[in-house]
């Protein structure tokens, strides 16, 4: 067993051989390729990658997201590849793959998320998925930019999240105006943008206002328990897909119930139920104009039982899951000439 | 603080910066929480803690509640769903903590009743925050010295609290010390969320006698949330001046309040409890509630004291709606 590699644990593990902590946790267990680039992901033709951005430096709430891209690939390593529901082996028909973390600018959110958008170029130009792991919420951004520079013509948006995020002016980068600056973009037009499961104290009357202002649709928690989430979810598709060529997903670990994500970092009561998300994931996962999406804000230091990091590990393999099922018949989005 | 209030809301600093006053209200400690002071800075609604978990017989460690509740409760004023601030309208004050005497729950329950009468006296909405529940006492021995006439009582919990006999002052026993004030008649005594094997066949039987209503976890279950709590407000307002409200966070299912001191499963979720808070936080009969039992130490993921800072907002938000057009509850001293 001294020799063992990764390929071979791969294998080993569904059989239910070792423990499934042993080895370098990387994303489901998923070949590992940090130097990351247009030309080796379509030489390995690579259809989805994860990779982390381990940023926590301009968070107003509970602080320590920036372990949380290690926190979820290290639960990663308790589930097989295999999906019953789907049959389908994701790493396989995906051929997955774990491109590592971002460069953190130490102390500068906008450098971090350009060096964040440049791993997300390159997987949208090699006509792959690209999985974000937070991180704070500001590293939506590097999956935005990235669409706004590489990818030709208009992405709806939709954003799961207990907050608005919507700050207009005073910090222009931070975890709560990262939906304003997408907006900003070229590629996101404001009414394909939808915000879903606001509620609490914790977002002002002037992210309303700017939400409203630029026709940005919303739907509040209390809606959401008022209409049904799976039927705001088709409601949420269908602005974010109307006359677009794609859509990005942003998930919030706070979207759900504070008592499933305890280690959420800005966690609220009356949220979604994982019940109520796991019955919508497919509709995303099987939209074949789904671009990219993110999994954000898992603080492991608040969360001892892990609850958190494992919810949210889950939510992309579901995601994945069912990607997998109509990978091969998706045409990638287009790509802008000479790339950016 | 002030500075920051004016900050926060709009993104300059980190929400754990300052001192962890209650959503960063206004302070107001010892002395000068009088009537006089309150009404001069026109207080509608103030919060206050007792820290005191010195008469308990399950998980100790709620005396650190009020701290844990205070510095998750650092978020914006702003409640999107009723459209108010509610710093603002009800120029919401936080009154520290209340004295408390060591070894001693009943000169305890004094101390912090000293506290509740000033604010009723001002015509405030006094906010409890446990500390055991023994604290409700505070609130429920200042509402029957300083106010004039009869109130309900409606206390969400697991448990009954109702032991009549045996030990006077504890968290087992202030529905039954509460049901021997003048201010609060039996029968408009409402017991909501019972359960588990900690209830004594004696305390049920105290509650038939003097004419309660309790609606156990199994009948909340079956009959619904809001059907029940729409019974315990006509029946708690039924011919009264107003109602108190009690709510012990291990009313809600374990899952969702792991540092709750005596939590159980098979509560109510936080999903049917936010519609029926806006019914309680609604009611112009609201004259005084506390939240209690919050154990911080059992739960590292502040789960616990956040849900109950939550609570205590939806309140204080669905109170800021109404709070112009209502009249405070008449006080002793305007009858003689």
């Amino acid at each position: 067993m001294e020799d063992l590699n990764m390929a071979e644990l791969r294998e080993i593990i569904p059989r239910w051989g070792g423990v499934s902590h042993a080895g370098i946790a990387t994303f489901l267990r998923a070949p590992i390729l940090e130097e990351v680039s247009t030309e080796e992901l379509r030489a390995r033709k690579v259809k989805a990658a994860v990779f982390g951005v381990p940023f926590d430096a301009a968070s107003i709430s509970r602080p320590g997201s920036s372990l949380g891209p290690r926190a979820i690939r290290n639960s990663t390593s308790g589930s097989g590849p295999y999906h019953f529901h789907y049959d389908v082996d994701i790493v396989k028909e995906l051929n997955l793959h774990d491109c590592g973390d971002s460069f953190i600018a130490l102390g500068d959110a906008k450098k971090t998320m350009e060096n964040g958008a440049d791993v997300a170029s390159e997987i949208l130009k090699a006509g792959a998925l690209p999985i974000i792991l937070g991180g704070e919420h500001t590293v939506t951004l590097a999956g935005t930019l990235a669409v706004d520079r590489v990818l030709k013509g208009k992405y709806g948006f939709i954003h799961l999240d207990a907050h608005l995020d919507a700050e207009k002016e005073a910090i222009q980068y931070f975890h709560g105006s990262q939906v304003a600056r997408t907006s900003e973009l070229e590629a996101f037009p404001c009414e394909n943008m939808v915000l879903i499961g606001q509620r609490g104290t914790s977002n002002p009357k002037s992210h309303f206002q700017f939400v409203k202002d630029n026709g940005i649709t919303c739907f509040t928690m209390y809606q959401v328990v008022d209409i049904g989430f799976a039927n705001v979810i088709d409601q949420a598709l269908a602005i974010a897909t109307r006359g677009t060529d794609g859509f990005y997903l942003s998930i919030d670990m706070d979207v759900l119930e504070a008592a499933h994500v305890p280690g959420a970092q800005a966690f609220q009561c009356f949220g979604i139920t994982t019940r109520e998300l796991w019955s919508v994931l497919p509709k995303f996962g099987f939209n074949d104009k789904l671009v990219a999406f993110d999994v954000v804000e898992v603080v492991p230091a608040y969360d001892r039982s892990e609850m958190t990091a494992m919810t949210a590990k889950s939510i992309c393999i579901e995601l994945l899951a069912a990607r997998a099922t109509i990978v091969d018949k998706i045409k990638p989005p287009p790509v802008k000439r000479g790339g950016q | 603080m002030a500075g920051l209030q004016e900050i926060m809301p709009r993104w300059g600093g980190v929400a754990h910066a300052g001192i962890a006053t209650f959503l960063g209200a206004p302070l107001l400690e010892g002395e000068e929480v009088n009537e006089k002071e309150l009404r001069t800075r026109k207080v509608k609604a103030a919060v206050l803690g007792v820290p005191f978990d010195g008469a308990t017989l399950a998980r100790p460690g709620s005396s650190l509640g009020p701290r844990a509740i205070r510095n998750v409760s650092c978020v914006g004023p702003y409640f999107y769903d009723y459209d108010v601030d509610i710093l603002k309208e009800l120029n919401l004050h936080d009154c520290g903590d209340s004295f408390i005497a060591l070894g001693d729950a009943k000169a305890t329950m004094e101390n912090g009743a000293s506290v509740v009468s000033e604010i009723l006296r001002a015509g405030a909405l006094p906010v409890i925050l446990g500390g055991e529940h023994t604290v409700t006492l505070a609130g429920t021995i200042a509402v029957d010295r300083t106010l004039q006439g009869k109130y309900g009582f409606i206390h969400f919990d697991a448990h009954l609290d109702a032991t009549k006999e045996g030990v006077q002052w504890y968290h087992g026993s202030q529905v039954a010390r509460t049901s021997e004030f003048e201010a609060f008649p039996g029968e408009n005594m409402v017991l909501i969320g019972s359960r588990g094997g900690v209830n004594r066949k004696s305390q049920f039987q105290f509650l038939e006698e003097i004419g309660s209503t309790y609606f156990t976890m199994r009948q909340v279950v079956k009959m619904g949330l809001e059907r029940v709590v729409d019974q315990a407000l006509e029946i708690a307002t039924r011919g009264m001046d107003g109602f108190y409200l009690s709510i012990d966070m291990d009313v809600f299912e374990a899952a969702y309040v792991p540092g709750a001191e005596a939590f159980t499963p098979f509560g109510i979720t936080v999903r049917e409890f936010w519609p029926v808070l806006e019914k309680l936080g609604k009611s112009d009969k609201l004259i005084a509630f506390d939240v209690v039992e919050v154990v911080p130490a059992y739960d590292p993921s502040e789960l616990t004291a956040m849900t109950a800072k939550a609570i205590v907002a939806e309140l204080l938000a669905a109170r800021a709606t109404i709070v112009h057009n209502m009249k405070p509850p008449l006080l002793k001293t305007e009858v003689s």
